[in-house]
């Protein structure tokens, strides 16, 4: 999740990552001894769930950013 | 002596973390008095009737977890979780520099309670002048009689240690805390059993956050129906609020339970940084759902029933702001990046989910 939270937050992603974000970070829920592994990935589920809109900004303005870079 | 407030009460009584001034304020009173004429169950039952419940995150009734002390299997420990490694969580850190002899006995009242000979403190490793600290106050109560063999004549004995951890947030959660304890490398142990019937050393055991401890002298001195007058019917008493983010005035906030996040952000807090608008609210630091700011949401009153209404939970009501300047990817990657450093390792979904 890390890499994935990263590239996301550096727009340097698409929206396929956001949802293997959210998949992966689901695939911790009830698997973990503790309540802190437990709790780490509440961010992000409900983050995703909650504030769609600034991962959806986040990608956008990555990929207008990249561009450039792909067409050099 | 009553001031305006429970737990903080060094900002009444600032001199309050010398013994002889919180003696005069009464301190030490609940623990001679439960030690000279209190049954050990006498006192699991006022603070099960108080309604206290833990102020660690779990919110689990005090009183309830006391009576689970399995008595068929001795000797009985007490652990004070002091590791307070939550990001946006500084309360404890702050009753202990300035209130520390309630939250002794706290601990001491609670070791009778359970009839522990032996309590622990323990404390993160970044906590380690505050162990000095109490490691000296602990002498001084062991030089006044209030700690030791036999105290006040009765053949109850009890001593305090502190413990420094070494700066591992897994340590927090009880089980990895008891490992550490005991030396061994600090990861969760699968339960049940619980501790307070396979704990420290394998015996049974009672963990307690600092500041659930430290509401317990009140609560003995003062009497269940009294804490009741503070906080909702469930979530009795009051609650330090840690507020910090994207605020004016951030810090520490002891407040009934059931205050409303508006109130806490704007009346205590002095509003956002700049006038901005709110947009997510962590209620329970970085371990915490994100909670959208509607009017509905901040209107919201801070207790254990309500919060989960608005889709969080209160855990240890360490308050962390998100005004509208702040992308929510970035807060979640922030979040992640602190979880992977972090993750003990030992549940193989959390070790490989935070660094892949």
């Amino acid at each position: 999740m890390m890499h994935l939270t990263r590239r996301i937050s550096a727009g340097e992603t698409s929206w396929e990552d956001v949802e293997l974000l959210r998949d992966v970070a689901n695939q911790v829920r009830g698997k973990c001894l503790c309540a802190l592994g437990e709790f780490s990935i509440e961010a992000v589920t409900t983050g995703i769930q909650r504030f769609e809109g600034d991962f959806r900004q986040s990608v956008i303005a990555g990929e207008t950013e990249l561009t450039p870079m792909a067409t050099d | 002596m009553e001031g305006s407030y429970l737990l903080l009460r060094h900002r009444d009584f600032p001199g309050i973390k010398d013994l002889d001034e919180y003696r005069r304020l009464g301190g030490f009173q609940a623990f001679r008095r439960a030690v000279t004429s209190m049954k050990p169950a006498e006192v699991t039952e006022v603070v099960k009737a108080s309604g206290l419940r833990g102020r660690g995150g779990a919110g689990f009734p005090t009183g309830v977890k006391w009576s689970f002390i399995d008595n068929k299997a001795w000797p009985h420990y007490v652990v004070a979780n002091a590791d307070e490694s939550e990001p946006g969580t500084f309360k404890d850190r702050e009753i202990m520099e300035g209130n520390p002899f309630q939250f002794l006995e706290g601990v001491a009242l609670a070791a009778y309670a359970i009839q522990a000979n032996a309590a622990y403190i323990y404390l993160r490793g970044e906590f380690w002048h505050i162990a000095h600290q109490l490691d000296q106050r602990i002498s001084e109560l062991e030089e006044s009689g209030l700690l030791g063999d036999r105290l006040s004549g009765t053949d109850y004995s009890l001593r305090i240690y502190t413990h420094l951890g070494a700066g591992a947030y897994i340590c927090g959660e009880e089980t990895a805390m008891l490992e550490s304890l005991e030396g061994k490398l600090g990861q969760p142990r699968l339960r049940p059993p619980f501790p307070p019937s396979f704990g420290l050393y394998g015996k049974p055991t009672v963990v307690n956050n600092v500041e659930t401890l430290t509401n317990v002298p009140l609560i003995v001195e003062r009497g269940a129906e009294w804490y009741r007058g503070f906080g909702t019917e469930k979530s009795a008493g009051v609650k330090i609020f840690s507020l910090s983010g994207c605020v004016n005035k951030p810090g520490n906030y002891e407040l009934p339970l059931g205050t409303t996040f508006r109130e806490l952000i704007y009346e205590h807090g002095g509003g956002i940084v700049g006038g901005a608008a709110i947009k997510a609210i962590m209620p329970a630091g970085a371990s915490s759902s994100l909670i959208v700011a509607t009017e509905e949401a901040l209107d919201t009153p801070m207790d254990y029933e309500s919060v989960p209404n608005v889709g969080a939970a209160l855990g240890s009501a360490s308050v962390i702001v998100v005004d509208e300047t702040v992308s929510i990817a970035w807060l979640v990657d922030k979040t992640i990046r602190f979880f992977k450093h972090e993750s003990c390792g030992k549940c193989t979904p959390c070790r490989e989910a935070h660094s892949g």
